[in-house]
């Protein structure tokens, strides 16, 4: 079990750290610019330029939140009753039957309450990272609802403007998180209220 | 029991994969612990990967000697425990009347009405 203390490690770690790594690591004189010039490649700066933004935003998120996020899957995988496996095994099933007809039937409520809580943060996006990584260059294809609230609202003292994007955002993630859970109650017959 | 030979090549896959990920996760923290024990010359100059280059730890004493970072670092330790055990509290005791099905517009608060 220890891959999985060290994978969730990041997580605990606050983004503005994070960020500081991987702009240390992504920029042009970084650790990765110059594995690319040692194979002969061009350097490339990847925080300020639009083709490469996004993917470092998801890729950084990834990096530090798949084992926080592996976590409660791993916790109900392991909550499923050995004797379904063996039974499957009795009737003829490989590995991957196992997998579709035992293991995602199993944590399918899991699953369901998962994606409601995510929901929720659909808009909000991770408003930490994108403040700390982004830069002028990339506010095209950076800005989220909430980094763009936060310049015009506080940085240019709109503050009507600001509380009404909020608003209107908060608005929207309730409706979301309602309808998703009304949706799944309907679909799967789970919810979690 | 005997593996077949699909189950010995998932334990290689397995291994050699889960074997990236501590890689992936532990080598940008190796490379930025390596930067802040190197001396500024090697650091600019772009010589350290994942070993301090010119040891020497004044980056570690000038952190700790400066003030607004020991401050700083305690309004953390404040805001952490304080904040906690408030939340804690709060949480609590709002869960509680939510969980009496007496309580007047329970309905109403958990979302459950109809």
């Amino acid at each position: 079990m220890k891959i999985q203390v060290i994978v969730y490690l990041p997580h605990f770690i606050s983004w503005a750290v994070v960020s500081g790594i991987f702009i240390t690591l992504l920029n042009s004189s970084g650790l990765v610019n110059r594995m690319i010039e040692s194979m002969g490649g061009e350097p490339i700066r990847f925080l300020m330029d639009k083709r490469y933004f996004r993917s470092i935003l998801v890729l950084t998120d990834g990096w530090k939140e798949i084992g926080w996020g592996s976590i409660i899957y791993i916790a109900s995988i392991t909550g499923v009753d050995p004797s379904l496996y063996e039974a499957e095994t009795v009737d003829g099933a490989g590995k991957f039957r196992q997998v579709l007809h035992v293991t995602l039937p199993a944590i399918a409520p899991t699953i369901v309450m998962m994606l409601i809580l995510r929901v929720s943060n659909i808009l909000n996006a991770g408003f930490q990272q994108i403040f700390i990584m982004y830069n002028p260059t990339v506010y095209e294809v950076a800005d989220i609802i909430g980094t763009y609230v936060y310049r015009v609202g506080l940085g240019q003292m709109k503050f009507g403007f600001g509380t009404a994007v909020g608003l209107f955002n908060s608005v929207v993630a309730f409706i979301l998180v309602i309808s998703c859970n009304l949706l799944s109650r309907r679909l799967t017959g789970r919810s979690i209220w | 029991m005997k593996k077949t030979s699909g189950e010995k090549a998932f334990s290689v896959i397995n291994t050699v994969v889960m074997i990236l990920m501590i890689l992936s996760t532990l080598l940008p923290f190796l490379h930025v612990a390596a930067k802040s024990f190197s001396s500024k010359a090697a650091v600019v100059a772009g010589k350290i990967t994942f070993w301090p280059v010119g040891l020497q730890a004044g980056t570690y004493r000038y952190v700790l000697s400066q003030a607004e970072f020991l401050n700083s670092f305690g309004v953390s330790v404040i805001i952490t425990i304080v904040g906690t055990a408030l939340a804690i509290f709060i949480t609590v005791t709002a869960a509680y009347p939510l969980s009496k099905p007496r309580l007047l517009g329970r309905k109403v608060f958990l979302l459950t009405g109809g």
